[in-house]
């Protein structure tokens, strides 16, 4: 039976959906089977990020009960199975997000994890994302409005029945003044699983054209190397460093990213 | 002046600000009971949850607990007995009465009818429903 995580966050803005897309894509390059469900149901930015903004069946549509789940999968980067949700506000407004509970236990045995972007905040939405998966990773920026709303988000996971399984601070810039690994730890009570740097990549990776996970983008960036480690330390799978050598060195010299 | 005079109040003048938004953000924790009185346990379900009142029935109308009156508890569950013979397949009812939320539903072979300052939904309905029975049960119901 797969692990489900939800990640959640208590305020907006904090990289939530990028975390959640880009984790995923780290898992599955470890080999691991996930699936990623895009449950920010009113404002979804999943199928952006996957390039699935015209895909025919969403989760809107399991939630409406017009579809099953297995017909609004899709294939991502790695093998990585991606739910997007729709784009429309008007069947967002008659979606009822209680059903994502058995929509999630219906494929719990067919992955090794199962992540769900939930929305921020702990309105009805978030909670029932929540409440779909048995663990939460919070995502926090280091700043003390970010800190704060995490603690509620964590005290409300905990009276629902859901387990905090740790928390990633993202967006570092090892200002003065912010929050470290230590604080967060201390503050929240919850294993910090990573923190992730200030990385233009990741602004780039969404702003392209063709917008991509970072971690398939731009692979050696200081915020993807930190979403590898924080995959590895999930599951427990050693990254295999590659040798570079002095040609390979050379080559990366002259390849044009993409 | 007045974060100045919050933070006199919690004593946390001198404490860091992380120190500070710890304090102020996280209310008192609740502990479980130890004893199996049934009281305590509404006490302790009411805090964790937030809620002002608990009741549980069995599905024939019979209290278990209840942190009101009997007659008023009894009361409310035959209301809700009233409105699913009416509305035969609706699950959760809500009610407002002076600014409180009454909502009463069934989960497993109970009934239940919570009073709660602000609305719930039914992931927390559903939380309150599975951590009463979790333990009513170790208390042998």
């Amino acid at each position: 039976m797969g692990r489900t995580i939800s990640i959640v966050s208590g305020k907006g803005g904090v990289g939530k959906t990028t975390i959640a897309a880009n984790l995923a894509v780290a898992l599955s390059k470890l080999g691991e089977k996930v699936l990623l469900i895009d449950a920010d149901v009113a404002m979804a930015n999943i199928a952006l990020l996957f390039r699935l903004q015209s895909a025919p069946i969403t989760l809107q549509d399991v939630l409406l009960g017009e579809s099953d789940i297995f017909d609004a999968m899709y294939e991502g980067p790695f093998g990585l199975t991606v739910v997007p949700s729709g784009l429309s506000l008007n069947a967002y407004r008659r979606i009822n997000p209680d059903k994502l509970k058995s929509a999630v236990a219906a494929v719990k045995n067919d992955y090794d994890y199962i992540f769900v972007d939930a929305p921020a905040g702990i309105g009805d939405n978030a909670m029932a994302a929540m409440a779909a998966t048995d663990e939460a990773i919070i995502v926090v920026t280091p700043d003390p409005a970010s800190l704060a709303d995490a603690l509620k988000i964590k005290l409300v996971a905990e009276r629902i029945g859901v387990k905090p399984y740790g928390s990633i601070i993202n967006m570092v810039r090892k200002l003065p003044g912010e929050a470290s690994e230590d604080h967060v730890r201390e503050l929240l009570e919850l294993a910090v699983l990573g923190s992730i740097p200030d990385d233009p990549e990741v602004r780039k990776s969404i702003l392209l054209k063709n917008p991509a996970p970072v971690i398939v983008r731009a692979p050696d960036s200081p915020a993807s190397r930190a979403l590898m480690q924080i995959a590895s330390r999930i599951s427990g799978i050693q990254i295999r460093q590659e040798k570079k050598g002095f040609l390979t060195f050379i080559r990366s010299l002259f390849q044009k990213k993409k | 002046m007045i974060q100045r005079l919050i933070f006199r109040l919690f004593g946390l003048e001198d404490a860091p600000e992380y120190e500070r938004v710890r304090k102020l953000s996280v209310p008192r924790q609740p502990t479980l009971p130890r004893d199996g009185d049934i009281e305590s346990i509404l006490h302790y379900l009411q805090e964790k949850h937030m809620v002002t009142g608990i009741s549980i029935f069995t599905d024939e109308g019979t209290i278990v607990a209840t942190t009101f009156p009997e007659d008023d508890a009894l009361h409310e569950y035959s209301v809700f007995e009233q409105v699913a013979y009416e509305l035969v397949d609706a699950t959760h009812f809500y009610a407002q009465r002076e600014g409180e939320w009454i909502i009463s539903f069934r989960h497993n072979n109970h009934v239940f009818v919570i009073h709660a300052p602000a609305y719930l939904n039914l992931v927390e309905l559903e939380a309150i429903a599975r951590d009463a029975e979790k333990l009513l049960f170790s208390m042998g119901w």
